[in-house]
Order: structure tokens, then sequence, then C-alpha cells
């Protein structure tokens, strides 16, 4: 099923590695997934802008029936992510305990690999968030 | 080698959360209990299953151009040091580069001396800075590294990165360099065949005529050259195969086991390979106060090693809390068993269909 | 524009056919369909399906169909909208007859999802949401589905227990239709201890992965008064979209393009949501059959329909009455079929004639289908 061809990888790479977005130029919304048109004004005048920010799980689910490539990763932690900038996005959560998931936990960006790759495949490399690391 | 005004402007590392501790390993292969010890090593950290050399050295990049705080536009290398590449043929580089956002104007490779590639980065990036070819450099050392199940090597097999922004010793340098020595041969102490899996090694023969000699080789070098001796220095931060090689040449150098000791972090996390002597460093910038001088000594099977004198700068200080230290990154840990540490590295024969 | 008619209805029975393909199960509810008729001259089909490009390596599928149908030459076309598929096709069939191009035009549905193992049909099906941004990170359609569901409860303050209601509900329902894909009763408990799917979605929440085909026939004014005695009318429809990437969406709790689907369908039809008697709402997992009983007016105050259900409402007798055919739930999701299966067997329920859980004297219907998570809905309104 998860048949991938390298322009696929390499067409995406900034929104999936850098969390690149779009802006409007007309009134300002942040898109992401980055955009063509404006949802909001319908304005085709957009700029690019990366979103590399803190924010929080608004909700989360735990996936055990995982589809294909994603057996290792099971049970895999989803989550929908607001981040500080109010743009929301939806992203696996990583190096974290399944109890330790909750609503409203703080998360970072970070880049992981976000699946199992064949023997000869690319590698598909994206954002994931994880819990802060403590510092001090 | 001679070359001017080189400092370090920042530093960042990354160890993954999870760890699997000896006795754990030596129960599963049924080495006596006591095997650990004499390794001075307690326990090793563990790439998750989403993880790898460019994950891992991304975050450290990232971290250390926390600390460096120079816009990433004026990097103009960028060099990834490891023996653990994702690709057999496919810069590292370049995918971390992407991520960064610091595309597409730079020195970009990967480079394999087993663990000394990101010391041999990192020379090259003083003498690119030196010249004036670059603004700054990004050396990144990083690696997974893997070992035959039921091998001695599998006890410190770690994964873990380090990673180091090269520059002009100004203002906003954390640290300068004072010198730079390599000492180079070719001696077959640890190899990896084309396709083979795992790594062999020449077991005692990976000491004495590999390890010893090619760091007092350098170290030696460097003092001559520099005219100093070991009492010069504050600390020294050699490349950490397990805890006990470290201590060992220390002594055969003079160099008291205080002066080590704040560098050596392979008791908690393993051998992390290209990244060990410099997460060492990093664990030393991290405590160190201006004006200290440190030795770093990394080490690379194949074989060669390198000293280097670093001497650390007030603007030091501004830095340290600027992303996760050393420290953060060892005391944040989660233990795995032998079962899940078999499924993350992949070593399970599985048939995908 | 015309009006359009249902004259004839065919539906297999959903479950795991592995002795069936695509051919012989559309064959089977198309030629019912036609004898139901008593034999109309069908002119064109619309037939509804989801994967018989990705899981069974059939594109062209009107024509194929058309063909073992015994409509070979007609015209005929594959629409697909997930699993809205269904729905999608009776829009597209209604309006080849309300404007005048056909007078009888078939609708079928059919999905084959058995051959392959649940890795690979989780993987086809996570193709409704958004491949680049969803799908790439991991998400399964279930996952999805349970950030919905895990907000909703948060929310609302709603319980596990309270949800599994809405289950044994449609398996009461579900226990006297010969059609259905699980037709027996199940207690709350069994639901609650079900095994967990995509938390806090358990497999008692979701529907079944099954076979099945369902085909119906409409017809002109002047045609359907000359071959039945019960047409019934679809008085009125509505379709619309939203957003795919479920984290762009203004709110979690309810679907924007239900309330706007059903809002241009009631103005059709003239009549707002007391008027209906009974309605087959898309329930592909518990959460959301309770958010579609508030999105289409049937629920005043959102996040109380499990309260409102775990206190008797909508069972067979109230108004609505839901899902009386078990739902997606119990009565089963051949997802590009169902939303062709629900008008089907309101149709049936309008006709009085339909084969289990009975909504006696039924004058209203709402047919209600749902193509990915809720980013294309049709609602389909018909009178007898």
């Amino acid at each position: 099923m998860n048949k991938l061809s390298p322009s696929r990888i390499w067409r995406y790479k900034s929104s999936r590695y850098r969390i690149e977005a779009s802006k409007c130029n007309k009134c300002g919304a942040l898109h992401y997934p980055p955009r063509i048109v404006c949802d909001k004004c319908g304005s085709r005048d957009l700029s690019k802008i990366t979103l590399n920010e803190e924010g929080r799980v608004i909700t989360y689910t735990l996936i055990y029936s995982v589809p294909e490539g994603f057996r290792d990763q099971a049970p895999l932690p989803l989550a929908i992510v607001e981040l500080k900038s109010g743009t929301r996005i939806l992203a696996p959560i990583t190096d974290i305990n399944p109890e330790e998931l909750k609503i409203g936990l703080p998360v970072e960006p970070i880049l992981r690999r976000l699946t199992d790759d064949e023997n000869g495949g690319l590698i598909k490399y994206g954002f994931k968030f994880r819990p802060l690391i403590k510092q001090g | 080698m001679k070359f001017n005004n080189v400092g370090i402007s920042g530093w960042g590392v990354y160890i993954p959360k999870y760890r699997i501790s000896l006795d754990e390993i030596a129960k599963a292969w049924g080495y006596p209990s006591t095997y650990p010890q004499g390794l001075n090593v307690v326990e090793k950290a563990v790439a998750g299953v989403d993880e790898d050399t460019i994950t891992m050295g991304f975050e450290a990049a990232r971290n250390a151009l926390r600390r460096a705080g120079v816009d990433p536009n004026f990097i103009g290398a960028v060099y990834v040091g490891t023996e653990s590449k994702p690709y057999a043929v496919k810069p590292s580089a370049t995918v971390i580069a992407e991520a960064l956002g610091i595309t597409p104007k730079k020195l970009t490779a990967d480079l394999e001396f087993a663990c000394r590639a990101a010391s041999e980065a990192l020379g090259i990036s003083i003498g690119l800075v030196s010249s004036g070819m670059v603004k700054y450099a990004l050396v990144i050392g990083s690696d997974t590294a893997q070992a035959s199940p039921g091998d001695v090597l599998e006890f410190t097999a770690a994964s873990g990165s380090a990673a180091y922004v090269i520059g002009r010793d100004d203002g906003n340098a954390a640290a300068y360099f004072e010198g730079f020595y390599s000492y180079v041969t070719d001696t077959p102490d640890f190899w990896r065949k084309e396709n083979a899996p795992y790594p062999m090694h020449g077991e005692s023969f990976t000491g004495e005529p590999a390890y010893f000699h090619h760091i007092v080789s350098a170290v030696k070098g460097l003092l001559e050259e520099l005219g100093l001796r070991p009492s010069d220095f504050d600390y020294f931060v050699p490349h950490q195969p397990n805890g006990k090689f470290p201590l060992k040449v220390a002594r055969i150098l003079g160099f008291p086991k205080e002066k080590v000791l704040p560098g050596l972090i392979v008791t908690r996390i393993g051998n992390t390979y290209s990244a060990s002597a410099l997460i060492g460093l990093a664990a030393v910038l991290e405590k160190a106060k201006p004006g200290s001088r440190i030795l770093v000594a990394p080490y690379g099977s194949g074989a060669g090693a390198d000293a280097m004198s670093i001497v650390v700068k007030d603007s030091i200080l501004d830095k340290v809390g600027k992303a996760p230290t050393v420290k953060d990154y060892i005391s944040r840990k989660t233990y795995i068993d032998y079962g899940l540490y078999v499924k993350f590295y992949n070593k399970l024969r599985r048939f995908k269909f | 524009m015309r009006k359009v008619y249902v004259v004839g209805v065919g539906l297999t029975k959903i479950g795991r056919h592995f002795d069936k393909g695509l051919r012989e199960l559309f064959a089977e509810a198309a030629l019912k369909a036609i004898d139901d008729t008593k034999g109309v001259n069908v002119e064109a089909l619309v037939v509804g399906n989801m994967s018989s490009s990705s899981l069974c390596e059939q594109d062209n599928l009107g024509a194929l169909l058309a063909d073992y149908a015994g409509l070979t030459g007609k015209p005929a076309f594959k629409v697909e909208a997930a699993c809205g598929s269904g729905g999608t096709a009776v829009f597209t069939g209604y309006s080849l007859v309300a404007s005048g191009l056909f007078n009888v035009v078939m609708v079928g549905g059919v999905e084959k999802l058995t051959e392959y193992p649940t890795r690979t049909v989780t993987s086809a099906l996570a193709q409704a949401s958004d491949a680049e941004y969803e799908l790439y990170f991991g998400a399964s359609f279930t996952g999805l589905n349970a950030l919905i569901m895990r907000y909703y409860m948060e929310k609302y303050g709603v319980t596990r227990s309270e949800i599994s209601e809405w289950p044994v509900l449609m398996h009461e329902n579900a226990s006297r239709n010969p059609y259905a894909q699980l037709p027996f009763k199940i207690t709350k408990e069994r639901v609650d201890k079900s095994q967990i799917i995509a938390d806090p979605i358990r497999l008692y929440d979701a529907s079944p992965i099954g076979d099945g085909a369902a085909a119906i026939i409409l017809a002109s004014e002047e045609v359907a008064r000359k071959i039945t005695d019960t047409p019934v009318e679809i008085a009125g429809l509505g379709m619309a979209t939203d957003k795919l990437y479920l984290a762009s969406r203004d709110k979690l709790d309810t679907f924007k393009a239900t309330v706007e689907a059903a809002k241009v369908a009631y103005n059709m039809a003239n009549i707002s949501p007391k008027d209906v008697d009974v309605a087959e709402v898309h329930d592909a997992f518990s959460i959301l059959g309770l958010i579609n009983l508030e999105d289409l007016g049937f629920v005043e105050e959102k996040g109380k329909t499990a309260k409102l259900l775990c206190e008797g409402r909508f069972r067979p007798g109230d108004k609505p009455a839901v899902n009386p055919s078990g739902g997606l739930k119990a009565r089963g999701h051949p997802v590009g079929a169902t939303g062709v299966y629900q008008v089907a067997e309101v149709a049936m329920q309008l006709r009085g004639d339909f084969p289990g859980t009975k909504v006696p004297e039924a004058k209203v219907g709402l047919a209600q289908s749902i193509g990915g998570v809720g980013s294309t809905i049709v609602v389909t309104i018909l009178k007898r």
C-alpha cells in the first residue's frame, strides 16, 4: 500500500521537516498544511512561514490498529496540537509513555522517522511532537 | 597546525531517552554478573524506533544553533561524522541542513573515520573559518552504534549526538581553539566490511597499539607544539569506548582522575561513537569557569586521534541555559528490557510482505 | 427541475462474502431492484464505491458493473467520495432524472473489503483523509475519529458507559434485519470491555468490515406513477464538503458540512427536523451517531445526545426513530454502498415493507451519508 515516490517525499519536505505553513498577505490568516487560496478571505496572495513553535495537546488518541508500516510504533500516540500562534496541527507524539498523554500537555516539535521503510526504499522523515525536556 | 582566531560559537547534544542496563544484557547472554563492572559502565542510551543518526543529529544541531545565536544562513559548511549512516549512499548532512532551513549554498558531506569522524570535521572547519572561506561551520557527530547480538561490544554500543558551531573567536564565541593536532596510521583494530551488518574488532589489539598509542601520540604532539604540560589543563576529555580506557590513558599521560571525571559520560550513556568525546566536551563546557583550559582527544579506529586545546571565555555563561544540557538529557530516562531493545534495534529477522 | 421518485430497491445481505466479488455482489442487488419494479427499462447507471481501485485493482467500474447487471452499453460511471460515495451516487442519480436527461436511472453502491488483512484495509480506508498530512504521519481513519470522541467526551462530560448505549440500540434494531451483518443483541458491558482500536474507540463502537451491494431505481413522476403504487419522492437533497485536514477545522465537536447539507435539504423539502419520522444516520463510530443527531437538528443541546439515548429516546415509536436498520454499526458499512442502503431502507419504511424493525406510519424519512471525517456529506429527505 505504501508506494512512495522520491518526488512525493521531496515536494513536501519543507512542510514536513520544518512545519512550513502559508500566511495570507491580505488577512493575515495562517494555514497548515500550506494552501494555494486563503480559506478565510479567498486571496491568492500567500507567503511561506515556518512555524517552529511549542504547543499544547488539545485532543489525542492511541492507535492500536495501525496502518501498514507502523507496527513498530504501536500503540501510536496521535494528537491535535495547538501551536502558540493558534494554528492547529495533527502530529504523532513520541518519547512518551501512554499514561503521560493528557489534554493540555505542553509539547515541542522535533524531526523523526515517520514510518518503517522497506529495505531498499527512501526513509520518510517528518515532524513529531514530544514533551518538553526538563531544563535545570 | 597553524590557524587564526577560531572559536566555538555554540554547542548542543542529544541523548535518546531509553536506557538498558548492562546487567540486563549480561543476563540475556549469560555473561557473569560482574562483567559490566569491569567496563565501568552502568547503562547505555538506546535510540527509539523513530530515531536515527539524522534525527539525533538534527536535535543536537538545533541546540547548538540556539546557543550560537547566529543567523543560520551564515553557516557555510555542514558536516556529519558518523559510522551508522541511515543511507550508505545519500548524505545525512543534507537532510539535517534542509530540516534546519539552511540549504542550498553550503559545503556539505558525511565523513567516516569510525569514532573520530566528527573530530576530523572540526579540524576541517577550523581551516575553513580561519581562511575566511566560511563564516560559520556546523559539525555534527552522531551515531546509533550497533553490535552483533551477544558480542562484548553490545555492552557499550550506544546512541547519541553532539553538534558544534565553529566561527571566529569574537565576542560571541563561548571558547576558542588554542591548538589542533592529528595523528593517523593504518591500524586495523575495528572495522566493518561493506555488506556486514555488524563490526568486527581485535579485542585486546584495540588497546595498546590502537586507542592508547594514537591518543598518547596526538596529545604529546599537541603539548610539544603549544609548549604546554598536563598541569596547564583543567580538564581532559578523551574518547570513551568504556569507563576504564579514559582513566588509564589519563594515568599514562599524567592527568589526575579529577580532571577526567567531569567529562566522563560513558558510565551513564555508553559509547556514543562519533559523539563520545564531543558529548564529554559539552558536559565540561556546561560546568567550566571562564578561563579554563580543556584538552579534548577523540579517537577513531582504523586509526587516528586528535588532540585539541580549548580555552573557555566569559560569554559561555549566558549560553549554557539556552538549550537542554548533557545533564538534562542524561536525567531524562526510561528503562527498557532486552526484548524491547531487540525490537528497537531491528535485530529480529522480520519478513516484510 | 422535475420531481424524482424511488420506484424499486434491491439489497444484498452484508457480510464476508468470500464467494462473491464486486460484479457478483452488484448484479445481485441490481437484479433484485429491477425485479422490485417488475422490469422497468433502466437508462443509465451511477455506482458509488470507494476501494475498487486501491483494493480490487479495478477502475472503469461503471462500465464493468453495467455489463454484469444486464445493462450493457448504457451510460454508466462511478462516483467516489470515500464512505459517502453512496450518498453522492444518490445525489448524482437524482440530478440525472431531475434535469430531464433520463427518465429512469439506477443508483447502485458496492464495496468489497474482505479480501485482505486488516492492516491493508485500514490503509485503504485511511485514504479518505489527507494523504500527505494525515495518513503520511500514521493517522488511521479510526484514529482521527478517536480524536473527536475524546474531545467530545472531555468537553461535555460524557462517559464511556453513556456512549455504549448507542451500539446497544443499533444491535437491538439490527437483530430483526435479514440484511444485517451483525444481527445479534449486545450489552453495555460487552461494549465497554471490547478491544481497543484507537483509544477511546473500542471494537464495539466501530462499524464492521464487510462486503455488500445495494441498488435503487429512480424515475420521473410520469414513469413512477405507471409502474408502482408506492412511489417515494426524493423531496429534499443537500450536499456540502469541508476541509479534509481535521486539525484545521474551526470546531471539532460538530460537522459543519452536515449542518449545511441538512439546511439545504430541509429547505428544499419544506420541512424542519421535528417533521422527520425515521432517520438513517451515518454512525461509522458511536461518537458520530451522537454528533449526527445534534448536527441534523434532532437534539437541541450539544453534548446531550448520549444522555437522551440512555433515557430511552430515538427508539422505534419516537420521532425520529433512529437507524431502525441497525445503522452502520450493526446493519453494516460496505463503505461506498452504505449511502444507497440507507435511502433504500428509508424508502421501504415509507412504503411499509421494510423487513426488519419497522417504523409504522412513517411519512417523512431522512438519510445521511458521510465521506471522510465529515468532509463530504449528503442529506436526502424522502416523503411518501
